[in-house]
């Protein structure tokens, strides 16, 4: 029984809206199930009772909302000082509890009577205005009375639940209860001894006053967001000093080994300095710290967002199709760029898309084509890469164009991702500002790779040269049009060359 | 989720008010509230698991979207999120999210200046007909 009410206290303990889920989630307990089902009956109970107070009430509520939220500055400072003025009046003046309570209750009271015989007359007008009276507030920021009313039941059955469970404690163990409330009021008592009641009282009132307003801007997680990557940086400071410390120590601790233990845990030793274990979770923390952290990647991709956002988020998410498209239009691309009045690059490449001779057969030739003059416009950016990052990326691109072309038979988006997931690693790795040379040292690598492909390429360059000089021309003359069509992209983007 | 089985209003708005007093009522709403829409919003006469609302009438702000206006409706009646919810305008089909009120009050607004919506669990296709004999 005593189980049974503890853990209905937890389920209320919970917060707001678990009730509801609980009662909605299909695979607990049927004990549960019902306990939670009795919550939200009361909580509705409750709530139809408050409705019908507030209801009629729902402008005025929503103009306390818009005054406590300053939304209203005015009216909010007038409330301010209004409340600081009547606090310091009851705080200074020299009158005696006693007197304010029995002045409060006369008050209540001739308010009491005022009501019930000024009744008739509400009555009369609340008759007459029902027309007008049932419309219903919806403003955007602030709470309705439905969704007000439903948490103040939620907390009011929680509290409720919590009182009864208390007094269920009390009536069946009461040493434990005693001890418990000397406890806290022992505490209390100590906290009233060292700090003024005035104080204390002041803080509550301005607490109370500025509560809604820390809520209503989710003060508490902004803070939590701020405070995260100092949480993760402590943390991975810590973990990094412990995975160092043994590796620093490591001589020290063999000196003092070697007299004890043989050779087998000295090699232990040995191979785990070697290899330095990979902590995944430390990788992903230092990741995040690198991406929380001012990194060049970062800027160079923000400076320009309307690329960024053009070309989409991440390189991961385009898919191969959007890569092996990347081949051939990239030329007519190129060429219809200085008459193409749009911003957007990929509109064009949609644009192409729907061109016929884009079809899977003619892939090979077409890819053929494409990779010679994405290789050669590869070397042209090769040069001008350290100058912009627009051409940074593109290099880029057409290296996934070249990387396609050379894996059609295999496996095209493995390769990719692995190639993606490659690079993030041993850019989130290395230092953030040796992102300039990481990525020319990609480019090699990549270009390492491709290293058969890549002269075969430039053999059938030469022979093409040999052949027909036009045609090296021409090659070279689109991978330069090319170039003019990113710098006229980067133009227009606004970027300085 | 247990259905709710009372009905808030047995009669539709339009049927429990005269032409003339409804068209008097938003003359009066739109004097005082000119930067407002008047909205009435009723639950649809066969909906059996989407609570009545508490008011009938709204009064909502012009530049709101859809979006946020059927965010504020689900609020409004504490649903779930896997709740679903439509809103029918005119009990003739769903306007698109990103509309603002003023330009769903310009197209869809009634004779008597109200803009009427229905609320629904279910798209209700080709349900027209016999809400239009249900109503007439």
């Amino acid at each position: 029984m005593r189980m049974a009410q503890e853990r209905e206290a937890g389920d209320a303990d919970m917060g707001t809206g678990d009730w509801a889920r609980c009662g909605a989630g299909g695979g607990e307990r049927g004990s549960r199930q019902r306990r939670s089902g009795d919550t939200e009956v009361q909580v509705r109970a409750v709530r139809a009772t408050l409705m019908d107070s507030l209801g009629p009430h729902e402008r005025l509520v929503a103009y306390l909302q818009a005054v406590l939220l300053w939304e209203r500055p005015v009216h909010s400072v007038v409330l301010f000082t209004l409340t600081n003025c009547g606090f310091w009046f009851f705080a200074l003046s020299s009158l005696r509890l006693l007197f304010l309570s029995a002045s409060g209750l006369a008050l209540v009271v001739c308010v009491d009577t005022w009501r019930s015989t000024i009744w008739s007359k509400i009555k009369a007008r609340r008759v007459e205005e029902s027309e007008n009276e049932s419309w219903g507030l919806v403003q955007p920021g602030t709470l309705s009375v439905p969704e007000l009313c439903h948490y103040m039941a939620e907390v009011w059955v929680s509290v409720s639940s919590c009182a009864a469970d208390l007094i269920e404690f009390k009536r069946h163990n009461p040493g434990q209860f005693c001890v418990l409330v000397c406890g806290v009021f022992s505490f209390l008592a100590m906290v009233g001894r060292y700090i003024p009641g005035v104080i204390l009282s002041y803080a509550a009132v301005w607490g109370v006053l500025l509560c809604p307003l820390a809520i209503y801007h989710r003060l508490w997680q902004r803070v939590c967001v701020r405070l995260e990557p100092a949480l993760q940086w402590l943390d991975f400071s810590v973990k990094g000093y412990m995975m160092s410390k043994p590796i620093d120590n490591q001589f020290l601790r063999r000196s003092i080994r070697s007299a004890a233990s043989g050779d087998a845990s000295d090699s232990e030793e040995e191979l785990a300095a070697f290899c330095p274990t990979f902590d995944e979770a430390a990788v992903a923390r230092e990741l995040a710290l690198t991406d929380s952290e001012h990194s060049d990647a970062e800027v160079s991709y923000t400076e320009n967002g309307t690329f960024n956002l053009s070309r989409g988020p991440t390189p991961l998410t385009e898919g191969s199709e959007e890569l092996d498209r990347h081949s051939d239009p990239e030329e007519s691309f190129a060429q219809d760029l200085p008459d193409f009045p749009s911003i957007n690059p990929d509109a064009t490449l949609m644009d192409d898309d729907d061109d016929p001779s884009l079809g899977l057969p003619s892939l090979g030739s077409a890819g053929i084509s494409g990779t010679r003059a994405s290789v050669s416009s590869a070397l042209l950016d090769l040069d001008t890469q350290m100058d912009s990052d627009q051409d940074d990326l593109d290099t880029d691109l057409s290296l996934g164009g070249f990387n396609v072309t050379s894996a059609l038979t295999g496996d095209l988006a493995g390769i990719l991702a692995s190639n993606m997931i490659q690079a993030a690693l041993s850019g989130a790795m290395q230092a953030p500002h040796a992102y300039r040379k990481q990525s020319s040292s990609e480019l090699d690598l990549d270009l390492d790779l491709d290293q058969d492909q890549d002269d075969f390429e430039l053999l059938d360059q030469s022979e093409l040269n040999q052949m027909d000089p036009l045609g090296g021309s021409g090659a070279r003359g689109s991978g330069q049009n090319r170039a003019q069509g990113s710098s006229f992209l980067s133009n227009l983007l606004g970027k300085p060359q | 989720m247990a259905p709710f089985e009372k009905a808030q209003h047995p009669k539709p708005f339009k049927q429990r008010k005269s032409f003339a007093t409804r068209k008097q009522e938003v003359a009066g709403i739109r004097s005082k509230f000119p930067t407002k829409v008047p909205v009435i919003i009723e639950r649809y006469h066969r909906e059996k698991y989407l609570p009545p609302l508490d008011k009938t009438k709204f009064l909502v702000p012009q530049e709101l979207t859809m979006t946020q206006f059927v965010t504020i409706i689900r609020n409004r009646m504490t649903l779930m999120p896997s709740q679903a919810f439509y809103l029918l305008i005119n009990n003739a089909g769903i306007a698109s999210m990103s509309l603002t009120m003023a330009q769903v009050y310009k197209d869809h607004k009634d004779e008597d200046g109200f803009l009427y919506m229905t609320y629904a669990s279910q798209e209700m296709f080709g349900h027209c007909k016999c809400v239009d004999q249900f109503l007439t």
